[in-house]
């Protein structure tokens, strides 16, 4: 799936660690990751809660909270290196270069001002013209993200107005600087689906047209397939599988990616409902090894002892398992996960056998 | 579901709720939350109530607890007429009928261990003895997969999922003959979603339970009901079994709810899809006519009058659109070409 034309890197993040130091202990939650962003492209970042992904959204933008630290790592945006840059300097790096969208769109509006006032103020800042004018261009940005009636909606408070509605103003506000990269944190969670599709080709639309680059972080695989060119995947604030895609979802080759393709449920087709046994680990106390092996159904004693590294999956696909890399022997086939969970006797005796013997209530009782 | 029998246990007729929202000082604007709806649910059946935000799902779901008071309709369950009954005999049946809350770690009192948790219900609707007591939370424990040694613990030191475990261990607690589950897996991440969709179907199969599952998430319904009603602003907009409504969905909006679902294979990006513009409408002095028409792709002036009631399709299938009636018929006597979208109203993507 290699096409003609050269695709040119926007952002570079290289061996990023954030870490979070907390009265329990250390919390790894973005432990070295390292991926580029290609201009023009949307790149899903996928992973269950606590898998680190908006952390390193914020890292990216340096927005990380106490007791959240970035430890090290690099990320180069346009040739710039935002590691090294001041505060202030960051400060017109984000919204000018860098614009977020965040989950909430109500909480990331403020209450005290109408829309068209706060639409305004970004263009006013921006682009230094009159408070008038910049009313003006805050109607015409409305309607450009199809809001019905942007002059009488210009004066509503964001309480007045749909989640939807909201939201799609965040993503105006977000796209009017016309950034060169764009990071949505789950902007369509909590968002009815008809409405989600609405936003959804909007971002697809504006970020196209613009030639930007795009950071759609999800835990919803329907939305990557339908949005992005390029996935990548984290588990436990490491990256574990990035490919095209294509690639990703035909051929995944983590077993976690594939647990996650497994148990995500269709409208289209019918099929058993799949899962993963067991939870996302607890944080401080991360396993030895590969994180995902206590629920891997290929884990073996290597997986236990020693962290696999990326390992070539394919043409611009890799993958974090001691399989791809070739240090276990196994056969990674298409029903693969399927396979080995009904080979340790179903999910629900694997699921026990992960979360430790249950105990039978007749014998457990005194 | 091999419990199924033809005869209904639960049935709805014409069940509406309105609520009284303040206008001013004294007056007050009236929102029918819930729209003279009517369905059965045959014994050991799960029916899928789906909509999106604001369409009544959740409302629904509670009246038919008596957790709030209907404001019209008949309610029944098993031999109880529940609407006829006084609030302290509900009280007394309420042991039999149950519900498993969307926000499970805000469903458990954060002061209250598991094992007091799991022991409310069966003080307040049995008259088992302490010992008994202890046995039967220990089963409920083993039942939905947790260990005797969790019975002490806090619900804040159980993940989402484990914590909603324990709001099922909780609704199974008196041997209950229905259960309203509403959203029981939407605030779960997808890995662990699956296995509490597999317990409630393990547990229906165990127990005979009777489900009415509350969900936004089309997908989810698909996998665990084996009936569907679709609403749409207080109303059911198309019912049927769920192979009627997902694979030749009559209604304009279960057309769209169900094309606007992602689908996780990009090899099916440009499939033809049906947009509704705009946004639901706010519920407050509704028109009579459709509830859809300011949406609906297909509308005509007809749509505008009062209804439009719920119309056979097939079998079991109903759906309240005129397009469905033959006198409003597009083409020829086949529903589904009549409603196969005009070709301007589909965007390629």
């Amino acid at each position: 799936m290699l096409t003609e034309r050269r695709l040119e890197s926007l952002l570079e993040v290289r061996g990023l660690h954030t870490y979070f130091y907390t009265y329990e202990g250390v919390v790894k939650a973005v432990n070295s990751v390292s991926f580029v962003l290609n201009r023009g492209e949307i790149t899903g970042l996928v992973g269950e809660s606590g898998s680190g992904k908006s952390v390193t959204a914020q890292s990216i933008v340096r927005l990380v909270k106490a007791p959240g630290k970035i430890v090290e790592g690099e990320v180069w945006l346009d040739g710039q290196d935002l590691m090294s840059c001041s505060e202030h300097e960051m400060q017109s790096v984000r919204g000018r270069m860098i614009s977020t969208i965040f989950q909430e769109p109500r909480a990331a509006l403020n209450p005290l001002f109408t829309v068209g006032d706060q639409i305004g103020r970004v263009i006013q800042l921006r682009e230094g013209c009159s408070r008038k004018a910049a009313e003006g261009l805050a109607i015409e940005v409305m309607r450009a993200v199809e809001i019905a009636d942007p002059e009488r909606r210009a004066g509503a408070y964001p309480h007045e107005l749909s989640g939807g509605m909201c939201q799609r103003i965040m993503v105006a506000i977000a796209l009017s600087a016309n950034p060169l990269l764009l990071i949505a944190d789950e902007p369509t969670t909590g968002l009815d689906v008809t409405v989600q599709a609405q936003v959804l080709d909007l971002i697809r639309l504006r970020v196209k047209s613009a030639g930007s680059a795009c950071l759609f972080i999800t835990h919803d695989l329907g939305v990557v397939a339908e949005l992005c060119e390029r996935v990548i995947v984290m588990y436990a604030g490491r990256v574990v599988e990035q490919g095209p895609v294509a690639e990703i979802f035909s051929n995944p080759r983590h077993p976690y990616t594939q647990g996650l393709i497994a148990s995500t449920l269709r409208v289209d087709i019918n099929k058993p409902i799949s899962t993963i046994p067991g939870t996302v680990p607890d944080a401080v106390l991360l396993p030895s090894g590969c994180t995902f092996h206590p629920r891997c159904p290929f884990a073996e004693e290597l997986c236990e002892q020693e962290e696999p590294s990326m390992a070539a999956a394919g043409m611009q696909h890799r993958a974090r398992c001691h399989i791809v890399s070739g240090r276990i022997e196994g056969e990674m086939r298409e029903d693969a996960w399927e396979l080995a969970v009904a080979q340790a006797g179903g999910t629900d005796s694997f699921l026990q056998s992960v979360q430790g013997d249950t105990t039978d209530p007749e014998v457990g009782i005194e | 579901m091999s419990n199924v029998n033809d005869e209904s246990f639960v049935q709805i007729r014409n069940l509406s709720k309105d609520f009284l929202i303040r206008a001013g000082m004294f007056s007050h604007v009236r929102l029918r939350a819930v729209d003279d709806i009517s369905f059965d649910i045959p014994k050991g059946a799960t029916m899928g109530l789906v909509g999106e935000s604001g369409c009544g799902k959740t409302t629904a779901g509670r009246c038919l607890l008596r957790l709030i008071e209907p404001t019209a309709g008949e309610i029944r369950m098993g031999e109880h007429n529940l609407t006829s009954l006084k609030r302290d005999q509900v009280a007394q049946i309420r042991g039999r009928m149950q519900m498993v809350f969307q926000d499970p770690g805000g469903a458990l009192t954060p002061r209250m261990t598991i094992g007091a948790i799991l022991r409310e219900p069966l003080d307040l609707h049995t008259n088992l003895n302490a010992h008994e007591k202890d046995q039967r939370v220990r089963q409920l424990l083993f039942q939905v997969g947790l260990q005797p040694d969790h019975l002490s613990r806090y619900p804040h030191q159980f993940s989402g999922g484990q914590q909603q475990r324990i709001g099922v261990a909780r609704a199974i607690a008196t041997h209950p003959d229905f259960i309203v589950l509403d959203e029981p897996t939407s605030a779960l991440d997808v890995s662990v979603r699956g296995q509490i969709l597999r317990l409630l179907t393990q547990l229906q199969e165990e127990m005979g339970l009777t489900y009415l599952f509350i969900s936004h998430d089309l997908s989810v319904i698909k996998h665990t009901c084996s009936q569907v009603a679709v609403m749409y602003l207080g109303r059911i907009v198309e019912t049927g079994s769920t192979a009627e409504i997902f694979n030749s969905p009559v209604h304009p909006y279960t057309q769209a709810l169900l094309s606007a679902v992602p689908i996780p294979d990009p090899g099916q990006r440009g499939k033809e899809r049906l947009r509704l513009p705009g946004e639901v409408p706010s519920p407050i002095d509704l028109p009579p006519g459709c509830r859809l028409y300011s949406r609906c792709p297909y509308r005509r002036d007809a749509c505008l009058e009062p209804g439009p009631p719920l119309l056979q399709v097939a079998d079991t299938h109903r759906a309240a659109c005129i397009l469905v009636d033959d006198r409003f018929r597009l083409g020829g006597g086949n529903v589904a070409a009549a409603l196969s979208p005009p070709a301007q109203e589909t965007i390629r993507m």
